[in-house]
C-alpha cells in the first residue's frame, strides 16, 4: 500500500494538539519540543512529498478518498497538485521556523502552542482537501484561532486588531459560504467533490454570479485591495509566530481560494470580472508600496509591503495567463518565505528592544550582523532583485499579466522602484548609519533561535538561483488550468 | 587552438570564478583578512588568465560560440541563462577581468587598516562575477539579472562605510535612482518577450526579425519602443542626463571600488548593452534611427553638461567622476550615431586610464588622508613620484593627445561624425575636447602650484601593493588604443572607406582642442597670466558648482511631491479605508447588541434559524 502521505502530514499538527492537551501544566519546555517534534515530521514528509511529486504526470497526486458524510455527498477527498504541492511545503517551513522563533513565548505556553498547531493543521487541511465542504471547515479552523493567538499574546492594540481581522475574516468566509450552498444546490450532480464540480462546469451567469462572492469572500483573506486594512494592524498586534503564519500562509490561504474555488471553477466568471478584480489588484500593488514608504513601525511597513506584494499574487490570477499564474504561485511561495523571514527578525529585535520603530534604530548591521544580513536578503527579495525568490515569480506576473493588462501592467511595474525606495530607506535607518537608541540593546543570539532565519534566508536564494526546483511543479498545473 | 567546448568551459570558469571566492570568504573567511585576500586574488587572477586565453587565442572575424540552459521555466522556453562569447563579449570581459584584479591587488594596500576588509573582498568578487555574467549574457533576461546584480554590488561597495551617513544614503540613492532607469530594461524585457517572442540576442537579430522589429504598437513600432525603453536603462546605468546626479556621490565608496565600478566596468555597461542591442538600428524602421540619433544628442548635452561641472570641483574623484559621466557621454554619442565599433573602442581605452586616474586619485587620497586637490597638493601629493607618473598619462589620454589611448578612441567616434556630416555633434564634441583639457589640466597645475605645507609634517608614501596596478594602466593608458587596433578591431566587420580628409582634419582639429585647453588651464592655473573664468562668470560658476540644479530638482522630487504624495495617501488609509472599517465596527456592534437578545442559547432555534435560512436560498434557487 502506498503510504498516505498527505494524510501524516495533516495528522502531525493534530497529533500535536491532542498530545499537548495531554501534558500537565507547567511542563513548558515538553510542549516545545513536542511541538518542535511533529514540525520536523510535518516538514520531512512535506519535503518528500515535494520530492516526490512527479512533475511530468502532474495533476492531482497522492489521492486518498474515504467516506466521510455520504448523505450530503461529501467525502474527505485529499490530493495535491501544483499549487497544493508548493503551498504545503510553504506551511512546512513557515510552522517550522515559526515553532522556533515560538520559543521565547512564556504565557500560557501550553495553550499557544495548541492555537498554534490547530491553526497549522487548518491550513495544511484547507491546502490538501478537495472537497468544498470539508475545504469550508479546514478554513473555518484556520482563521479562528488566530482571534485568540492575537488577543492572548499579542502587543500593540491587540484586542482591537483581533477583532477587526476575525470581523474582516468571518464576513470573508460568510460569502464563501454563500457560494458553497448555491454552488451545492446548483450543480446537478449533488456533491462537493471539487474535481467532479469543477468538470461537470455550470452555466455562464451562474458563474458570473458567483465568482464575485468568492473573489471578494477569499480575497479579503488575501488582502486585496481596498479590503487590505484588518491586515497590517493583525500583523503588528500578533506576536511574532503567528505574523509569521498570518502572512507566510494564511494570505496565501485566501489566494489559493481565489484560485481553486474562483478561477478554477467559474472559469468564465473569472474572464468576465478579470478587469475588476486586476484592476483592484494593481491599485493594490502600487498603494501598498506607497503607503508603506510612510511607516516608521517596522510590523507596519511589512504589512503595507505584503498589501504590495499579494496585490502581485492577486494581479496574476486575474490576468489568468498560463505565465501570469505560474508567477502568481512563485510569489505566494516566494513572500510566505520572505515574510516568514521578516516578521522572525523583527520579533527578534523587539524581544530585546521592546520597540519597533525605525528611528529608535540604526547601525544594527554591525551589532547583530547575522540577523541584519537575513532582514537585508528579505528585503532585497521584496524589491525583487534577481538571484533571490522574488525575482521569478515579480518577472512571470508582470510578464504574463501585460499579455492581458498593459495598461495596468505598466501602471503597476513601478512599484519595482517604489519598492526600492521604502525598503532601502527602512534597511538604511536601521541596519547602517550611526547607531541609535536602542541599539546597544540587540545581540546577535545562538544557532538554535537563529536558525530559522538562516534556514528562511538560504531558501530564499535557493528559490531565486534555481526557479525551476519550483516552476517545474507549478508550470504543468498553470498549463492544465488554462485548458 | 581550443575546441569549442574548452572555450565554453573557460568562459564559465572564467564567471565562476569570482562567485567561487565571494561564497569562500562568506563562509571561511570573515575574520580572517589574510586568507580573503588570497582568496579573492585567485579568483580575481583565474578570471584574467581564462579571460586573456580566450581573448587571445581564439579571436576571429564572425566568431561566435554560445551555450543555454533553460533558467526559469522548462517550457516555454526562452527564459534561460547561458554564455555568448563573440567579440563584443570577449573584449568587455577581458577589460572587467583585468581592471578587477588591477583593482583587487591595489586593494590589498588600500584597504590594510579596515576592520572589514574580509567583505570588502567579498563583495568586490561578487560585484565581478555580476559583471562578467552580465558581459557574457546571451539573452534580455541574463543581462537583465546581472544588470540588477551589478547594482546590488555598487549598492553594497558605495555604502561599504555605512556608519557614515553620507555614503549610507549616497547607495540608496545610486540603487534608487539607477532602479528608475532600469523599469525601461524591465519594459523592454516585458515588450521583447510578448511581442516579439524572443529575448536571445541570436534570434533579436536575426533577419526574419526585421518585420517583428517594424510592426506597430500604439502609434510606433516595436523598435522605436523598445529603443526608448532600453535607453532610459542606459541613461540610469551609465549616468546620462537628466540620471547622473547619483554618480558622483558614489564617490563616496572606497576609491578602488570607484576605480573599478564607477569608471571603468559597471557604469560602461549601459553602452556595451547599447553596442549589443545595436542590430536594432539595422533591422529596424527609419524612425529608429531617428531614436537612436536623439540618445546621441542627449549623449552630447550630458558630456558637455558634466564636463563643465568638473571644471569647478575641488575634490579630485568629483573631477573624475564628472569627467566619466561625460565620457560616457562622447561613447554614447559615438554607438547612437552609429559608430559601434569606436564607441566601444572609446570605453575599452577609457576603462584603461581612468581606472589609472581613479587608482591614483586613491594613492594621494591614501597618503594625505584628503580628496581635496589642494589639501593633497599641501600634503606634498607632487613629490609622490610614481602617482604623478601615472596622473600625467592618465590626463593625457583623456586630454586624448597622441600617442595616448584617448586620442586614438575619441577621434574614431569624431570621425565617424565628420563622415557622417553630423555637424552639430561635430562642433559640439569638439567644444567638449576643449573643455575636457581644461578640466584634467587644472588637477595637474593645481597639484604642482599649491606649494607643499612642510609643516603638515607628513611622510606620504605610496602602499607597496598600489604600484603595480599604476605602473600596469600607466602603459595601459599609453597602448590601449594600439592594443585594440592589432588585435581586435578586424573582429568587427568595419566598413574601411577613403576617409583620408576626415581623419586629416579631425586629427588636427581635436588636437587643436585639446591643446588649446591645456594652454588656457596653464595660463589661469599654472602661470597665472589669466584670470579664473569662473571669477568673472559668477552666474555660470553658481550654476556648475549647483551640478546644473538636478541634485536640487531630485531632492525636490523625493521631498515636496513623493514622500507628500505618500503621506496623502497614508492618510486616506488612517481615514477611510481604515475609519470605514471602524465605522462598519462601531455600527455592528450596535446591531449586535440587539441581537443578542436572539442568542438564547438554545441549539435547536439556531438549527432551526439555520435550516430556514438554507430552505429560503434553494427555495430562490430553484426558481430562478
Amino acid at each position: 500500500m502506498e503510504l498516505p502521505i498527505l494524510s501524516i502530514i495533516l495528522l502531525c499538527p493534530v497529533v500535536g494538539v491532542l498530545l499537548l492537551f495531554m501534558v500537565p501544566e507547567g511542563r513548558d519546555n515538553v510542549v516545545r519540543w513536542i511541538s518542535l517534534a511533529v514540525s520536523l515530521v510535518a516538514a520531512f514528509f512535506s519535503v518528500w512529498m515535494f520530492v516526490a511529486y512527479d512533475r511530468v504526470q502532474a495533476g492531482f497526486q497522492f489521492t486518498e478518498q474515504l467516506p466521510w458524510v455520504p448523505g450530503l455527498n461529501s467525502t474527505y477527498h485529499v490530493a495535491v497538485d501544483g499549487v497544493g504541492a508548493t503551498l504545503v511545503l510553504l506551511n512546512a517551513i513557515v510552522l517550522l521556523t515559526g515553532v522556533v522563533t515560538s520559543w521565547s513565548i512564556s504565557f500560557r505556553v501550553k495553550e499557544y502552542f495548541i492555537l498554534f498547531l490547530l491553526l497549522v493543521a487548518g491550513v495544511f487541511g484547507s491546502f490538501i482537501c478537495l472537497d468544498f465542504l470539508l475545504f469550508f471547515i479546514f478554513f473555518e479552523v484556520a482563521v479562528l484561532p488566530m482571534y485568540l493567538l492575537i488577543g492572548i499574546w499579542g502587543s500593540t492594540n491587540r484586542e482591537y486588531a483581533a477583532l477587526k481581522l476575525t470581523i474582516m475574516l468571518l464576513a470573508g468566509s460568510g460569502l464563501v459560504f454563500i457560494g458553497l450552498i448555491m454552488v451545492y444546490f446548483t450543480s446537478s450532480v449533488h456533491t462537493f467533490d471539487f474535481i467532479t464540480l469543477r468538470d461537470t462546469g455550470f452555466s455562464n451567469e451562474f458563474q458570473d454570479l458567483v465568482y464575485p462572492l468568492m473573489f471578494l469572500g477569499f480575497g479579503t483573506l488575501a488582502a486585496v485591495f481596498p479590503l487590505h486594512n484588518w491586515s497590517p494592524d493583525g500583523h503588528v498586534a500578533a506576536p511574532t509566530a503567528v505574523s509569521m503564519l498570518h502572512a507566510g500562509v494564511l494570505m496565501k490561504l485566501g489566494a489559493y481560494g481565489v484560485l481553486r474555488y474562483g478561477i478554477e471553477m467559474f472559469p468564465h466568471g473569472a474572464q468576465t470580472w478579470a478587469p475588476v478584480a486586476g484592476f483592484f489588484a494593481a491599485c493594490g500593488v502600487v498603494y501598498g508600496a506607497l503607503v508603506a514608504a510612510q511607516q516608521t513601525d517596522l510590523k507596519y511597513m511589512i504589512g503595507y509591503s505584503s498589501v504590495s506584494h499579494m496585490g502581485l499574487v492577486m494581479f496574476g490570477l486575474a490576468a489568468g495567463t498560463t505565465m501570469a499564474i505560474n508567477g502568481a504561485v512563485y510569489q505566494m511561495f516566494s513572500h510566505g518565505i520572505m515574510t516568514a523571514l521578516f516578521f522572525s527578525a523583527v520579533g527578534f529585535f523587539y524581544e530585546q528592544t521592546h520597540t519597533r520603530n525605525i528611528y529608535d534604530y540604526g547601525g544594527l548591521a554591525r551589532k547583530a550582523p547575522w540577523v541584519a544580513t537575513c532582514f537585508i536578503m528579505a528585503g532585497l527579495a521584496g524589491v525583487g532583485l534577481p538571484g533571490l525568490a522574488g525575482f521569478p515569480a515579480e518577472f512571470m506576473i508582470f510578464l504574463g499579466a501585460f499579455e492581458r493588462f498593459p495598461v495596468l501592467t505598466l501602471i503597476a511595474v513601478p512599484s519595482l522602484v517604489f519598492g526600492a525606495f521604502y525598503m532601502l530607506r527602512v534597511l538604511q535607518s536601521v541596519f547602517f548609519g550611526p547607531e541609535g537608541g536602542k541599539t546597544p540593546q540587540v545581540h546577535d543570539v545562538g544557532v538554535f533561535s537563529g536558525s530559522p532565519r538562516v534556514l528562511l534566508a538560504g531558501l530564499i536564494i535557493l528559490f531565486g538561483v534555481a526557479p525551476r526546483l519550483l516552476s517545474d511543479v507549478i508550470a504543468p498545473y498553470a498549463r492544465e488550468l488554462l485548458k | 587552438m581550443f575546441t569549442e567546448a574548452t572555450q565554453i568551459q573557460f568562459g564559465i570558469a572564467t564567471v565562476l570564478a569570482p562567485i567561487a571566492s565571494f561564497v569562500l570568504i562568506a563562509a571561511l573567511a570573515m575574520r580572517r583578512p589574510m586568507l580573503a585576500k588570497i582568496i579573492s586574488l585567485s579568483g580575481g587572477l583565474v578570471s584574467l588568465v581564462l579571460a586573456s586565453l580566450l581573448l587571445f587565442g581564439v579571436g576571429e572575424p564572425g566568431y561566435k560560440i554560445q551555450a543555454t540552459w533553460d533558467w526559469l521555466l522548462k517550457e516555454p522556453a526562452g527564459f534561460s541563462i547561458g554564455i555568448l562569447l563573440d567579440p563584443l563579449s570577449l573584449v568587455m570581459l577581458w577589460v572587467v577581468a583585468v581592471v578587477g584584479f588591477l583593482v583587487q591587488w591595489y586593494s590589498v594596500s588600500y584597504m590594510e587598516e579596515d576592520a572589514n576588509q574580509s567583505k570588502f573582498f567579498a563583495f568586490i568578487s561578487l560585484f565581478c562575477f555580476a559583471m562578467m555574467g552580465f558581459t557574457i549574457a546571451p539573452n534580455l533576461l541574463q543581462s537583465f539579472m546581472c544588470w540588477e546584480l551589478v547594482g546590488l554590488g555598487s549598492y553594497l561597495l558605495i555604502g561599504f562605510w555605512n556608519h557614515l551617513p553620507s555614503a549610507a544614503t549616497a547607495a540608496r540613492k545610486a540603487f534608487v535612482v539607477t532602479r528608475l532607469g532600469d523599469l525601461g530594461f524591465f519594459a523592454a524585457l516585458l515588450l521583447a518577450a510578448t511581442g516579439l517572442g524572443a529575448l536571445d540576442f541570436g534570434s533579436l537579430a536575426d533577419s526574419n526579425m526585421a518585420s517583428g522589429w517594424k510592426m506597430g504598437l500604439a502609434g510606433y513600432d516595436y523598435g522605436v519602443w523598445i529603443s526608448l525603453a532600453l535607453f532610459l536603462a542606459v541613461i540610469g546605468k551609465s549616468a546620462q542626463f537628466p540620471l547622473y546626479g547619483w554618480l558622483p556621490d558614489a564617490m563616496e565608496g572606497p576609491t578602488p571600488v570607484s576605480a573599478l565600478i564607477h569608471a571603468a566596468t559597471m557604469v560602461a555597461a549601459g553602452v556595451y548593452l547599447l553596442a549589443r542591442t545595436s542590430f536594432i538600428v539595422v533591422l529596424g524602421s527609419e524612425s529608429v534611427q531617428t531614436v537612436w540619433h536623439g540618445l546621441a544628442m542627449l549623449a552630447m548635452l550630458t558630456a558637455l553638461m558634466s564636463g563643465m561641472v568638473a571644471i569647478v570641483q575641488s575634490d579630485i574623484k568629483r573631477v573624475f567622476a564628472y569627467s566619466t559621466i561625460s565620457q560616457l557621454g562622447y561613447m554614447v554619442v559615438g554607438i547612437g550615431s552609429g559608430a559601434v565599433v569606436a564607441g566601444m573602442m572609446h570605453l575599452f581605452t577609457h576603462a584603461f586610464f581612468k581606472a589609472l586616474l581613479f587608482l591614483t586619485a586613491g594613492a594621494f587620497i591614501h597618503a594625505a588622508h584628503s580628496n581635496s586637490i589642494t589639501e593633497i597638493a599641501r600634503a606634498g601629493g607632487a613629490k609622490l613620484k610614481l602617482p604623478m607618473i601615472a596622473l600625467g598619462a592618465g590626463s593625457l589620454a583623456l586630454m586624448g593627445i597622441f600617442p595616448f589611448a584617448g586620442f586614438y578612441s575619441k577621434d574614431a567616434i569624431l570621425e565617424h561624425l565628420f563622415v557622417e556630416g553630423d555637424w552639430v555633434l561635430y562642433v559640439a564634441a569638439m567644444f567638449g575636447v576643449l573643455v575636457t583639457s581644461y578640466y584634467t589640466a587644472r588637477v595637474i597645475f593645481l597639484m604642482l602650484k599649491v606649494p607643499a605645507d612642510d609643516h603638515l609634517g607628513h611622510h606620504l608614501h605610496v602602499g607597496g601593493w598600489m604600484k603595480l596596478p599604476l605602473a600596469v594602466l600607466t602603459v595601459g593608458a599609453l597602448v590601449a588604443g594600439n592594443l585594440w587596433m592589432w588585435k581586435v578591431e578586424h573582429w568587427f566587420h568595419v566598413p574601411h572607406g577613403e576617409h583620408g580628409n576626415a581623419v586629416l582634419i579631425t586629427t588636427i582639429v581635436s588636437t587643436l582642442c585639446a591643446l588649446a585647453g591645456l594652454y588656457y588651464s596653464a595660463r589661469v592655473f599654472y602661470w597665472k597670466k589669466s584670470e579664473d573664468p569662473m571669477a568673472n562668470w559668477v552666474g555660470l560658476a553658481n550654476v556648475l558648482r549647483e551640478k546644473w540644479y538636478l541634485d536640487t530638482a531630485y531632492d525636490k522630487l523625493v521631498h515636496n511631491i513623493y514622500l507628500p504624495f505618500t503621506a496623502f495617501l497614508n492618510r486616506i488609509e488612517l481615514r477611510f479605508v481604515k475609519g470605514a472599517l471602524d465605522g462598519i465596527g462601531t455600527g455592528s456592534m450596535a446591531i449586535a447588541r440587539t441581537l443578542a437578545r436572539v442568542m438564547t442559547g438554545e441549539v435547536q432555534q439556531y438549527v432551526g434559524v439555520s435550516f430556514a435560512v438554507v430552505a429560503a436560498v434553494v427555495i430562490i434557487l430553484m426558481n430562478r
